[in-house]
């Protein structure tokens, strides 16, 4: 008899849980994948971290895709941390993938824009891989049916974003597909965000163009189909973050949809973020809403933005102190063919949050 | 050779020093080579590689190094782009314009593979248009927007400057030829020739008129057949004038005397006929008649080369 509450307490906690879990950013753990693993064998697949069994069975029947899909997790790591490397909150939390904090665990803007960012991640470098050659399974995207322009005319390769929607959405996607997992509001606001990552990225295809006419000139230019560099399309994302909706689950219908807290009048754009809770200010440090906290953290003493020392350590004041930083200089190059530096060094002066 | 250099290198830079009464805060030279991740520059795809220049690269094949940057300074992607762009540089090679034209356009189609891009100087660029842009022009091509000088950094120590271009002459300068009067005398020189011109007709002259740096071929009215009509329609050649440009100064045997008929190629730019060749019609030249009779057999290659001159790199 007195076994039985502990049983329920138990139970209740991995429910608790289960219903924040957020696997769909999970496979961005694939980042660590040790350089000798060679992906080349269906079992390796299941050493992958990260994924949910229905991403391992499409590693084991696109076994040739595991390559990219393990240089996307690192590419959207990287482009996360250089977007937003000038704010408080710097997404160095998506390092711990795949145990995240709760900024991420939570329906927050900052998951919201990782799921976002993930997914264009994973299309883009696709279909760039497309491009390389790099995937025997796609190569060059359609020549586009509209004429070029006048004076040009479609060549090159094409990014092949078509394949690289289909595939990254296949694989990225997997885990809000499962029906057990999580709470609907929750499977909703992911599968959205992804959603707009993607449009973010469709909307970054643009045509592209080179001379190549006799001698350099621009009699013939060479027109191509080819998507911005990945931070580009972070950026713009960034830009959608910070303008973010937060929404609730509310019954529309029959159904429940996803609609704005506050001007709950209209539906939810396809091009906006969506975000269910909201986040904290990220000043101190609190692992009960996965905050960092902005002490040690180097701040720009001259900026006027999100950097600054004043915005960045929250009012709380920072720290002077000199750094020594060794370099490169007078460098010279010298026909054929090298280049000779001498190494300087210089102090810096740098401030930090108190 | 580098270890010995470098060692009076740091030697003059102690001597500096112990003038200057302070420990100088540089210190021995380093060396950089080729590191796989790029510093600078749009790497599309995949960072930079280092490859061999191609045998089948002769623009840069001989440039005096082996190896080079691919996405190169001009963005060309592929050694396949990079040949096919190259192509048509190689007869400007040719004419010898300047001593410098090969350093120059391989720093760009065929950089040198090191840890950071290595651009011509603006002097290297200025020195290589100078020579070379007259000529480019005579044929109706202006100097590309992308090789326009000031794209290119001012001289520093981290640009190529100009390498041969301040040796002094081996020989008392001649004047030059017109470009337009080389002669070829092979029947495929000739058909490479007819090529990259717009047009061939065989006329005679009325008479020369000097127009500023050019010179002007005014056609006579009669005995004229128009070989390949290209851009030139029935009413162009009723009043045929052909523009000799930058020619009004350099020497032209083949229009010393205006007597007989003329083999005449050429191009239409801008509604301008610009001449780019001039052989004295010559029945008997058995190279000429072969030419002109299966000029249209001769299968040109899609990107031509502008003009093929019959000056050889010696």
């Amino acid at each position: 008899m007195r076994a039985r509450p502990q049983v329920c307490e138990a139970l209740l906690f991995a429910l608790a849980l289960h219903t924040g879990v957020c696997y769909g950013i999970k496979w961005l753990a694939l980042s660590k994948t040790p350089a000798a693993l060679a992906l080349n064998q269906t079992q390796h697949c299941k050493q992958l971290e990260g994924l949910v069994s229905a991403q391992v069975q499409l590693c084991r029947s696109n076994l040739e895709l595991m390559r990219t899909i393990v240089h996307a997790a690192r590419g959207a790591m990287k482009a996360c941390r250089r977007a937003f490397a000038d704010m408080r909150w710097n997404c160095s939390s998506i390092e711990l993938a795949p145990n995240y904090l709760l900024d991420l665990e939570r329906g927050t803007r900052e998951s919201a824009f990782v799921y976002a960012l993930s997914a264009a991640t994973i299309s883009h470098t696709i279909a760039r891989a497309c491009t390389s050659g790099d995937l025997p399974g796609c190569s060059c995207g359609p020549v586009p049916g509209e004429p070029p322009g006048p004076g040009n005319r479609w060549g090159g390769c094409a990014d092949n974003l078509s394949y690289g929607l289909l595939m990254g959405a296949k694989f990225s996607d997997a885990p809000m597909k499962v029906k057990k997992t999580g709470s609907q509001a929750n499977k909703l606001m992911r599968l959205h965000n992804s959603e707009v990552g993607r449009q973010a990225l469709r909307a970054s295809l643009e045509t592209k163009c080179k001379c190549h006419g006799v001698s350099g000139s621009c009699s013939i230019r060479t027109c191509w189909k080819g998507l911005q560099e990945l931070q580009d399309v972070a950026a713009d994302l960034k830009t959608r973050y910070l303008s973010a909706t937060k929404v609730v689950h509310r019954p529309m219908g029959t159904r429940k949809h996803l609609v704005p807290k506050d001007l709950d009048i209209r539906p939810v754009k396809d091009s906006e973020l969506v975000y269910l809770q909201s986040s904290p200010d990220f000043c101190m440090k609190n692992e009960k809403v996965g905050s960092h906290g902005t002490q040690d953290r180097q701040c720009n003493k001259t900026s006027n933005g999100s950097d600054s020392c004043d915005l960045m350590c929250c009012g709380r004041g920072y720290n002077p102190y000199t750094d020594r930083v060794v370099e490169r200089c007078h460098c010279k190059y010298h026909w054929c063919c090298y280049v000779t530096c001498r190494r300087c060094e210089r102090t810096v002066e740098r401030y930090v949050c108190k | 050779m580098w270890v010995a250099w470098s060692a009076r290198t740091a030697a003059l830079a102690l001597l500096l020093g112990a003038l200057h009464g302070a420990p100088t805060r540089g210190q021995e030279y380093d060396y950089y080579g080729w590191q796989a991740e790029p510093l600078h520059g749009r790497s599309y795809s995949k960072p930079p590689q280092c490859l061999d220049i191609p045998a089948d690269l002769p623009l840069c094949h001989t440039v005096g190094y082996k190896r080079m940057r691919l996405p190169n300074l001009l963005e060309h992607e592929s050694l396949a782009e990079v040949k096919q762009q190259a192509s048509s540089w190689l007869p400007l090679l040719a004419k010898r314009c300047h001593s410098d034209t090969q350093v120059f356009l391989c720093s760009l189609f065929a950089p040198v593979c090191l840890d950071r891009p290595i651009y011509p100087c603006r002097s290297l660029c200025e020195a290589a248009r100078a020579g070379c842009a007259p000529l480019m022009e005579a044929y109706g091509f202006p100097w590309p927007e992308m090789l326009h000088c000031h794209k290119f950094p001012l001289d520093n120590d981290l640009c190529i400057a100009v390498q041969f271009g301040h040796l002094p002459a081996t020989a008392p300068p001649v004047t030059k030829i017109c470009a337009q009067c080389e002669m070829e005398h092979s029947a495929d020189g000739l058909m490479e020739q007819m090529c990259s011109s717009d047009f061939v007709v065989k006329m005679r002259i009325k008479e020369i008129k000097i127009d500023n740096g050019d010179r002007k071929l005014i056609g006579a009215q009669k005995k004229k057949k128009l070989l390949k009509a290209g851009p030139l329609k029935r009413k162009d050649t009723k009043k045929l004038v052909l523009h000799m440009k930058n020619g009004a100064s350099c020497p032209c045997p083949q229009l010393d005397n205006l007597t007989g008929s003329f083999l005449v190629m050429g191009r239409k730019v801008e509604g301008q006929l610009l001449l780019t060749a001039v052989y004295r019609w010559d029945k008997k030249n058995k190279e000429m008649k072969f030419a002109v009779k299966f000029m249209f057999s001769y299968p040109c290659s899609l990107y031509y080369p502008f003009f093929y001159g019959a000056a050889e790199p010696h």
